[in-house]
């Protein structure tokens, strides 16, 4: 039932395709590969000047409130190299279809997570927070001054944050919402026990 | 060791078929194939054993290709689109092969998706042993598979001799 492929008329025809043309590709694949190499780069390139700039301040003690701050954006940093190291390595696509598929639900559903955190979990945390204010009595017109335009400033940069937080949490669960259904889609269909 | 430029040159073909089975639109098969040697580049060196070049390359083509839904849904297009002709089967070229060939791949294409994996990839004279490991599938499992797409296509295009 099962004849070498060679033999098969279907195979035969089917690699009877025209060769393509490998030099333009090989050029396109060598641009690809340094724009994602410079891209790389920029990233650590940023996030180690941020990193620095963070350690200056509290070294120089230009701020004392940053400390907690650069700490953790450094850990941050160093996580961030790390996981792209250790993606790199791991051969992904190296494994088969199946299991592919399952790793890329997983990462699906880790990110429809995270956006759900943004959509919901930041207006609710945001709202908690004003609760606990108002019943903790600790309201920048507590001692009977007027509210400083600086804070007024901040307040609604907050809020221009928190809804741009929402919108984007909104459509990234859409995304990653579709995602999932077209993947375990293909992933049932493959699986499918004949 | 083969360099990159010459594992191109030998499998370029293979690759863009492959792709051709997943995708319709041309501008989006070549992106399809500059993503899998982008990753090859990167995979090569992790490669063990040179022998199965071939199968590897498979499979790297076959996963990025299963898994193109995610740009797919990024840009808001529709996967297989069927507005626009095929570049790598020319149309003009009205020979009977060049239209035999462009009946062929609409069979593989129109599979349903659990049998298009394996008939693509028998087509290019990848074993079966080595399409089940590409999949994750047993190998009888993929042998009934291939049987049913050949019964599929031979249903829709005819004999191909």
């Amino acid at each position: 039932m099962n004849e070498p492929s060679q033999m098969d008329p279907f195979a035969r025809l089917w690699q009877s395709t025209p060769k393509p043309d490998t030099r333009q590709l090989m050029l396109d694949v060598q641009r690809l590969h340094e724009t994602h190499r410079r891209h790389n780069r920029v990233l650590i390139f940023v996030l180690c000047g941020i990193a620095l700039l963070l350690a200056f301040c509290v070294a120089a003690e230009r701020s004392l409130t940053l400390g907690v701050v650069s700490a953790l954006w450094v850990a941050y940093v160093i996580g961030a190299i790390w996981y792209q190291r250790v993606r790199c390595r791991s051969d992904a696509l190296g494994l088969d279809t199946i299991s592919l598929l399952k790793r890329m639900i997983s990462r699906a559903k880790r990110g429809l997570f995270q956006a759900r955190c943004l959509s919901i979990g930041t207006p609710a945390a945001a709202l908690t927070a004003t609760i606990v204010t108002k019943v903790s009595g600790l309201t920048l017109t507590s001692d009977g001054h007027p509210v400083h335009q600086l804070a007024e400033i901040q307040t609604i940069a907050s809020l221009i944050m928190l809804a741009a937080m929402i919108v984007a949490g909104l459509v990234l669960a859409r995304a990653r919402r579709r995602q999932l259904l077209e993947l375990t889609e293909k992933l049932r269909s493959l699986e499918d026990k004949l | 060791m083969l360099t990159l430029e010459e594992i191109v040159e030998k499998h370029a073909g293979m690759v863009r078929r492959i792709a051709t089975v997943y995708e319709r639109d041309p501008d989006r098969i070549d992106d399809l194939v500059q993503e899998v040697w982008l990753a090859m580049w990167q995979a090569l060196p992790r490669l063990d054993n040179p022998a199965t070049l071939k199968p590897y390359i498979a499979r790297i083509t076959q996963n990025i290709c299963v898994t193109h839904v995610r740009r797919a849904l990024v840009r808001k297009t529709e996967l297989l689109s069927d507005s626009v002709p095929d570049e790598a089967v020319p149309v003009d070229e009205a020979t009977d092969r060049a239209r035999q060939l462009i009946r062929l791949t609409e069979a593989v294409r129109n599979l349903p998706e659990s049998l298009k994996a394996v008939a693509g990839l028998y087509l290019e004279d990848i074993a079966i042993k080595d399409i089940a490991t590409i999949l994750g599938i047993s190998e009888s499992n993929a042998s009934v598979r291939l049987h049913r797409a050949k019964t599929f296509i031979r249903m829709r295009f005819g004999d191909a001799s």
